[in-house]
């Protein structure tokens, strides 16, 4: 399978960070109960300090995703940047044998939302050098991940269970035997389970820290490279379980490219599964300015997003003048999902 | 508990006489799967169904019969399974079936073992197999 594949050779790049011991007598893996789509911004990007919301998201990490950024219409070129999140433990194949294994154990929950990051993005103005980001985020809770949930877990078993009892066909022949059969509607449990997750209030909270590296010249070596800035931050979620999320956000950022400086910002989301509009204000103490921005993410496949922002935060890595408008475009690529 | 196999027919000695027998399933690696079985005379006798048709879920609620106690011993428990894997990456899994005595379960049936992968349920297809299980009442 391709996909597993490249999770493999993911696994193989991910700088030895992977817990490999857990994969061989656990075959369960603990992504595929995390029902929740929405898919958090990418931590190098955080690092970088070019994610499209000024307000990072605190909802759980997805094993595997990456995300095309352009900012063409500000910057007036095709120069896409890239990042790649994937969470280790998972894809290593870390698991569980239930769902009371993964509830009753604090390390695992925590090893199955850990996410690593890596991430680029151009310097404006300098086409031959390239910064680099990398990034780990930690989702401490999440409403919306039923594997931290002692009710949606075992709730989608039971619907599942009902549906695929057999129907009463009489006595077994002697010829009947065993196979694969379509049992229609069962995709359909997932959906409405997801659905009714999002009429719940709940919170998310999760942490983050990343650094930002220049490269100059597009060489890497430590010649070449100059530390820009470290970012750590703290993202709440609040689900109100009415269409819409209220987020909050406090980063603080240092490094010797700029001043020391602390966001805090708020925001509120709303949509559907698939759809979602947010607007946001974000503090930036260096600057004492506030900013604003509005984004929208479009579900283009079940796994393929695009999120289009628009706002007046700048990436402040290489740009600190006054606020102007920033148009950016991301494609999103949900790996772990269908 | 001695358990023998013969094709799709497994062959149980229960103690069940005087009572009737409770049954349950259960699965591992969070299979969903479900059941549906019927007790049958045996087809000597025509096949007749006893009571009416009964539900196992891998969620691991019991499920009592209640034929006669004269009547067990020469009754089949005619069963239906199905299951699918809760995730996409299930390469094995294991079902069993269960059944109350002295006040605890003992297996009934040994455990049923995939070593291919089960579709996953999101596909919209499942894993189905009948199982033929013949009460032979004894004394307790």
């Amino acid at each position: 399978m391709p996909l597993r594949l490249l999770r493999r050779l993911l696994l193989a790049l991910s700088l030895g960070l992977l817990p490999v011991a857990h994969a061989q007598d656990e075959p369960l893996n603990a992504y595929d109960f995390i029902l929740d789509y929405a898919v958090p911004e990418s931590p190098a990007f955080a690092a970088l300090g070019v994610t499209p919301s000024g307000v990072l998201s605190g909802s759980a990490a997805k094993p595997l995703a990456v995300h095309f950024l352009d900012q063409f219409l500000t910057r007036g070129a095709l120069r896409p940047d890239l990042a790649l999140d994937v969470v280790p433990y998972v894809l290593a194949g870390g698991g569980f044998q239930s769902l009371d294994a993964y509830t009753g154990n604090r390390f695992r929950q925590l090893a199955a939302n850990t996410q690593f990051s890596l991430g680029t993005a151009s310097v404006e103005g300098d086409t031959a050098s390239v910064r680099l980001g990398w990034g780990i985020r930690v989702s401490l809770l999440d409403a919306r991940d039923p594997l931290r949930s002692r009710r949606w877990g075992p709730e989608l078993q039971r619907r599942l269970i009902a549906a695929l009892t057999p129907p009463d066909d009489g006595p077994i022949g002697e010829d009947e035997g065993e196979g694969v059969v379509e049992v229609p509607g069962l995709s359909a449990i997932y959906d409405e389970v997801i659905e009714e997750m999002r009429q719940e209030a709940g919170a998310a909270l999760a942490a983050g820290f990343g650094q930002a590296v220049l490269v100059r010249g597009s060489v890497a070596s430590l010649d070449s490279m100059e530390v820009l800035s470290n970012t750590a931050w703290v993202a709440g979620q609040w689900y109100t379980g009415l269409g819409f999320d209220f987020l909050g956000m406090l980063q603080g950022r240092t490094g010797p490219a700029f001043d020391d400086e602390i966001r805090i910002g708020v925001g509120v989301e709303g949509g559907t599964a698939t759809t979602e509009v947010a607007g946001e204000v974000v503090y930036t103490t260096a600057a004492a300015r506030f900013d604003y921005g509005l984004h929208a993410t479009l579900g283009l496949l079940r796994n393929v997003k695009l999120v289009t922002a628009i706002g007046t935060m700048s990436e402040h890595l290489v740009s600190d003048g006054p606020p102007r408008l920033h148009v950016s475009a991301k494609v999103l690529y949900n790996l772990s999902e269908y | 508990m001695p358990v023998l196999e013969s094709g799709s027919v497994r062959q149980a000695w229960v103690k069940a006489q005087g009572g009737p027998v409770t049954l349950r399933l259960t699965a591992t690696n969070l299979l969903a799967v479900g059941a549906r079985g019927r007790l049958y005379t045996p087809k000597a006798q025509g096949q007749t169904p006893i009571g009416p048709s009964i539900t196992l879920g891998s969620d691991g609620a019991p499920v009592t019969l209640e034929p006669a106690a004269a009547e067990l011993d020469t009754l089949e428990l005619h069963i239906r399974f199905r299951a699918c894997a809760m995730h996409e990456h299930l390469d094995e899994g294991e079902v069993e079936l269960h059944v109350m005595q002295d006040n605890q379960y003992c297996p009934l049936s040994r455990p049923t073992r995939w070593e291919r992968k089960v579709p996953f349920c999101q596909s919209n297809k499942a894993y189905t197999w009948p199982l033929i299980l013949a009460f032979h009442a004894v004394a307790p």
